[in-house]
């Protein structure tokens, strides 16, 4: 999937891209990729595929979106699915996981 | 989920609750006398089972208090906490508690009180998160025009298949959501496992949407998080009667309980519940009675004379089928006695704890079953006995030493059929009637004149006297001068009999007889001059003509009769009911000898017309009680027949004897 190899992503923003089932089965896997990615200043999270998304992945971005403020890295979206959006809304996580504008449907 | 569809499941509800709080109480019991772990794991089962019947059907202080109880039981369970006397006195109040509240609950009351809201804190505080929880419930202001939903999932629910997400877009369809994510328990990146659920929500919902709607939404993950659903109580503009009327269970939690309990104590007429293979029984014998009913059918459309023998083949073929339809029928309100019997367990820890004396009960025959009717009124009086022979009978430790009977004493609570009764027997090994103080006590109350020649028997009898107690000391368990007496009349009442058989220093043994069942009995009929009497066929021994010369007159005007080598005094109907046209002379008529309460009387009618069956009707009901007899029936020319009451007639006749 979308992110990077950990050298490489040394010398610029990584990229994390999350698949289009991003859903618990995935979320082991996301786990390590985000983690990994906590090694670069700055961060972009590619949420534009997503197209099922449970409570377990806005969780791990939650819990991910904390660890990059508290070690002072710099996470921007790149993009956010309008399925991403309305899950993080309904479980209230809209705003702490500072998902950009809407796309246009 | 309307209120309406709810509400037909109460009934359900409590009477598995009840049984489950029975069972929890019979487990706690035995886990006090040093049980194994599938105790625990059965506990934990009938909490879980009333915590979530209670959220589902809109009790939510029930679910609270459960929910506690349950907590501490789940590491019990799991082995993170030691089972001791404390946490199985703690359950066994919360057990009482919540009787109380499924009482309150069938009467439409709040169920929380300042009792259950302690013994809440006390689990609680026990589990080790005493403090402000998220269950908290308390009475509030009426106006709601929404719900305030506490959700947080267990670690596991997330791997379990069930997703938060799904479930507030479920509660999105109902109303309007406010939704807060709490996020104060998350770890860091790498201390977290992403499959487990470290968030929160605190929701508040409005729109008119009733509890059991919200509730529904999260019946299937109970088991899997903290809940709790409080009324929003409204700040500024009050809701619209039509919210109100529909969310009527919206005010405080106990106002929920009321208007679904005042439906269910409005059809309160009670219920069985019935063994499948009864049923499958009663299909089996009328499909029996259908052919036999179709063969008769056959005759009617064809008949020859010469088929006489195979009619009246089937005309008996049909009686016999009626006969076990009828005993069918009745099985169904059998219930066993074990029902009853199980409440004294704790009654009998309760009490010996508290008057210090250490007591074994057993229980034998639990499965001895009785007419539904019976058994609920044999409760109080078989409690009334086992206390007394506790507080009175069974003697102390100490006591029991001094007298070389070992330091437990024994309780026995037997129950047996024996001929067409069932029999219940109290027994005790403690000290058996003072016959002492009974005979002083009589004397000084003039029911005797002295107590010289009074058998140990008579000395009992004289216990079941009105306002007749003992005890020096009047404590809350027994002794309070309503004793016996009341026993005595429930029974009566119930058509049995008690009897008390004691033995100085070995101890006392109640024997209660109690009819099978309360509708129907057999009984043979008897012409007395102009009148036809019942009488029923368990307390007959034999039917005897006797030559006059067989009559022995005695001084005081009675008549004795010799009878398998006793004598036994006669009872001529026709003088004591004062019928007309009778039979004067013995050789002319019949001696029936009946047996009641180990008693033997000679009855004497004019003859015996045949068997029959009777169903009861009630004299009380209908006219008012006579003493030695027990009901009427009406036979089969309409005209109506008394049933004899054979031990009020052998009661009435020695009263007669005596005075």
């Amino acid at each position: 999937m979308g992110s990077k190899n950990k050298s490489d992503a040394a010398k610029g923003p990584v990229r994390v891209g999350m698949p289009s089932d991003f859903r618990i089965a995935e979320v082991t896997d996301m786990h390590r990729q985000l983690s990994a990615a906590l090694d670069v200043s700055e961060i972009v999270l590619d949420g534009g595929a997503v197209e099922r998304v449970d409570t377990a992945a806005l969780q791990l971005l939650v819990v991910f979106q904390h660890e990059a403020r508290k070690r002072g890295n710099a996470v921007q979206w790149a993009s956010a699915s309008a399925p991403l959006h309305d899950a993080a809304s309904q479980l209230g996580l809209a705003e702490v996981l500072t998902l950009p504008a809407k796309q246009p449907a | 989920m309307s209120n309406i569809s709810i509400a037909q499941f109460h009934k359900v509800f409590f009477e598995e609750s009840l049984e489950g709080l029975d069972a929890m109480e019979a487990a706690l019991l035995a886990l006090d006398e040093g049980g194994d772990a599938e105790l625990v794991h059965s506990i934990f089962r009938a909490a879980h089972s009333i915590k979530g019947g209670s959220a589902t059907f809109g009790f939510p202080d029930m679910a609270a208090l459960t929910h506690e109880a349950e907590s501490l039981l789940d590491q019990v369970r799991d082995g993170r906490r030691a089972i001791d006397k404390s946490i199985i006195e703690l359950m066994l109040r919360t057990v009482d508690c919540l009787r109380g509240m499924f009482d309150r609950a069938q009467s439409g009351q709040p169920l929380a009180n300042g009792e259950s809201e302690s013994l809440k804190q006390q689990l609680a505080a026990a589990v080790g998160h005493a403090g402000p929880t998220a269950t908290k419930v308390a009475a509030k202001p009426a106006a709601a025009s929404g719900w305030i939903i506490q959700f947080r999932p267990h670690a596991g629910m997330l791997a379990g298949g069930n997703d938060p997400l799904r479930l507030l877009r479920e509660l999105a369809a109902l109303g309007q959501l406010v939704v807060e994510a709490q996020l104060d328990r998350v770890p860091t990146l790498d201390a977290l496992d992403p499959t487990e659920c470290h968030l929160g929500w605190r929701i508040e919902l409005t729109g008119s949407v009733s509890r059991e709607a919200i509730a529904g939404v999260f019946e299937w993950v109970e088991d899997e998080c903290d809940l709790s659903i409080e009324p929003l109580v409204a700040a500024a503009p009050p809701p619209a009667p039509a919210v109100e009327a529909v969310s009527a269970p919206a005010g405080a939690g106990g106002a929920a309980g009321t208007t679904r309990s005042a439906a269910a104590s409005s059809n309160d007429a009670g219920s069985v519940r019935v063994g499948i293979d009864k049923i499958d029984g009663l299909i089996d014998l009328v499909g029996e009675l259908v052919i036999t009913q179709a063969m008769l059918d056959q005759f009617r459309e064809e008949f020859d004379p010469s088929r006489l023998a195979m009619l009246q083949q089937g005309l008996a073929q049909l009686a016999r089928h009626t006969r076990t339809l009828q005993e069918s029928v009745m099985g169904i309100r059998m219930l066993p006695i074990g029902s009853v019997f199980n409440r004294f367990p704790r009654l009998v820890r309760d009490l010996s704890q508290k008057l210090g004396k250490q007591v074994k009960l057993e229980l034998v025959g639990e499965h001895t079953e009785l007419d539904k009717t019976v058994l609920e009124k044999i409760g109080d009086p078989l409690v009334h006995l086992v206390r007394n022979a506790i507080d009175h009978g069974l003697e102390t430790p100490e006591k029991r030493r001094a007298t070389g009977k070992g330091d437990i004493g024994t309780l026995r609570l037997e129950a047996f059929h024996r001929g067409g009764s069932i029999v219940v027997e109290i027994v005790d090994d403690g000290a058996g009637l003072n016959r002492e103080a009974i005979i002083a006590k009589a004397l000084q109350k003039g029911l005797i004149k002295s107590g010289e020649g009074i058998s140990d028997d008579e000395v009992g009898e004289l216990i079941f006297q009105p306002g007749f107690s003992t005890a020096a000391v009047t404590t809350d368990l027994s002794g309070r001068g309503v004793g016996m007496d009341v026993v005595r009349r429930n029974v009566v009442d119930l058509g049995g009999t008690v009897a008390i058989k004691t033995r100085p220093g070995n101890g006392t043994t109640f024997t209660i007889t109690l009819p099978l069942t309360l509708a129907i009995i057999d009984g043979l009929r008897a012409a007395v001059g102009d009148e036809c009497y019942i009488v029923p066929l368990v307390s007959i021994v034999e039917s005897i003509q006797l030559p006059a010369e067989a009559i022995r007159s005695v001084t005081g005007g009675g008549e004795l009769f010799r009878f398998r080598g006793e004598y036994r005094p006669i009872v001529r109907l026709h003088q004591q009911f004062g019928c007309t046209n009778a039979r004067q002379n013995i050789e002319d008529g019949l001696v029936i000898v009946v047996e009641a309460d180990g008693n033997q009387v000679g009855l004497f009618v004019d003859e015996l017309i045949g068997q029959q069956q009777a169903v009861v009707k009630s004299l009380e009901a209908n006219y008012r009680r006579v003493d030695g007899i027990s009901g009427a029936t009406i036979l089969a020319d309409g005209s109506v027949a008394l049933i004899i009451d054979i031990a009020g007639l052998i009661r009435l006749q020695s009263r007669r004897k005596a005075a």
